[in-house]
């Protein structure tokens, strides 16, 4: 990793906590080496800045594109572990990046709803990143973030003073690298259902009626 | 951004739109103050009524989007809507925009190697954005001059022809066949409105043709 990742490690926590009473639980879940997924809920502009700072393993964040269009920021986010998406078309260069990355031991950070939640819910997971989670074969850690809504709801100007924001790393998901394509798709319903509960158990946010909806559909599918 | 992109109607009495800035929003109808609260909750205070303190997901889910207004009913028009525009077929809602359309992508190169892309766009354009069931349509303010005449510029996107919808920041990005990438940045209405509202258009529309539910709008709309 590059050393403005280390150096702006340290400001970045500062920030944090002088922005919200933070509290992290559950790094020993962290792979001590190898490669890994992170798979957080999304609940605010500021979640990478919480991830990244408390994780106890450098990680690269998966970044909507549109974020590498100033000048300055397009300099800085390589150097901090950010790659681009395009998140408005299948993006087999960003899911390149991730698997080279993953292969390479190192770690990588994937919000699976694609987007900020609206209403503090979790929102249905996008297929790309499941697919992805079950080709690679790394651990993937859900991570539950609960407090950020709280902090700087999507629809809002700017942030609100020191809510009590809690970061919390799962246990790992372990399912190997699925090489076949027609055999991740029979396991994606698995993932979702165990993604889905494991979010909601870890940030304690409600979970979202149309997620429930595949959550019943896959669970359906299943049994 | 303001409360009202997540209240964009009335949760108590549907008024649309809500009126608000901010924290706030105030509907003129029933009387009802929405503001923010910590916890990620919203007061509700209703003459009448003791204040009461709700989830902002409790609200969002109270909310029904507008109906469709049909072939011979009225356009619902957000604050500073206003002219028509060519042959209308069935309006559902109309609002000021700008928008901009992606000309190529860039490589994000980084220690030798290509992190992956991003787009660069055209130059902003504002007008009148209409959603038809059909088709959203974009007519420009500036245009050009054609036999004294002055021509807008229209841009009609079939929704058929639409391959993605998201909500990114404060735009709406939708990427179609012919063009691209557009992002559209609506004034003045709650871009989670236009969002659900093209989201409900082009799945009545995939419907229609046969082509399955909708399960996902972006990366690419898919059906199963």
């Amino acid at each position: 990793m590059h050393p403005l990742y280390r150096i702006l490690t340290p400001p970045s926590r500062w920030f944090v906590k002088s922005s919200a009473r933070i509290h992290v639980e559950g790094v020993e879940n962290m792979p001590r080496a190898g490669g890994f997924l992170l798979l957080p809920n999304h609940q605010s502009a500021l979640d990478p800045f919480v991830v990244q700072s408390f994780c106890p393993r450098p990680i690269h964040s998966m970044t909507k594109s549109t974020q590498f269009g100033v000048p300055v920021v397009r300099w800085i986010l390589p150097r901090i572990g950010a790659f681009p998406v395009r998140r408005f078309q299948v993006d087999p260069q960003a899911v390149r990046t991730a698997l080279r990355l993953l292969e390479g031991g190192a770690g990588v950070c994937i919000y699976p709803e694609g987007e900020r939640t609206w209403d503090g819910s979790i929102q249905p997971f996008r297929r790309g990143t499941l697919h992805l989670a079950l080709r690679v074969g790394v651990p993937i850690i859900p991570v539950g973030l609960n407090g950020m809504f709280d902090l700087w709801p999507r629809w809002l100007g700017k942030p609100r003073p020191r809510p009590r924001v809690t970061l919390r790393f799962g246990e790992p998901l372990e399912f190997g690298a699925i090489r076949d394509r027609r055999r991740r798709q029979e396991m994606l319903p698995e993932l979702e259902v165990l993604l889905a509960q494991r979010l909601a158990s870890l940030s304690q946010a409600p979970v979202s009626e149309s997620l429930q909806q595949r959550v019943g559909e896959a669970r359906g599918g299943r049994g | 951004m303001a409360l009202t992109d997540l209240l964009y109607r009335c949760p108590l009495c549907e008024r649309d739109p809500l009126p608000g800035k901010g924290t706030e929003a105030h509907c003129p109808d029933c009387g009802a103050r929405f503001s923010a609260v910590r916890g990620g909750g919203v007061t509700v205070a209703q003459p009448g009524h003791p204040t009461t303190r709700r989830t902002a997901l409790e609200l969002a889910m109270a909310l029904e989007l507008p109906s469709d207004t049909g072939a011979s009913g009225d356009v619902v028009s957000g604050p500073g809507a206003g002219g028509a525009l060519v042959a209308p077929l069935r309006p559902i809602r109309e609002s000021r925009a700008r928008i901009k359309i992606a000309t190529g992508q860039t490589p994000i190169r980084f220690q030798g190697q290509v992190l992956g892309f991003m787009e660069t766009f055209g130059a902003t354009r504002e007008g009148l954005l209409r959603l038809e069931d059909d088709a959203l349509i974009f007519q420009t303010d500036s245009g050009h001059a054609t036999g004294g005449m002055h021509q807008p510029e229209v841009d009609r996107w079939p929704l058929d022809r639409i391959l993605s919808v998201q909500a990114s920041s404060s735009s709406v990005q939708i990427t179609t066949r012919e063009k691209g990438l557009v992002s559209i940045k609506v004034q003045d209405e709650s871009i989670r409105l236009w969002e659900l509202l093209i989201h409900r258009t082009i799945q009545e529309v995939w419907h229609a043709r046969g082509w399955g539910r909708i399960v996902e709008f972006q990366p690419r709309i898919r059906a199963e």
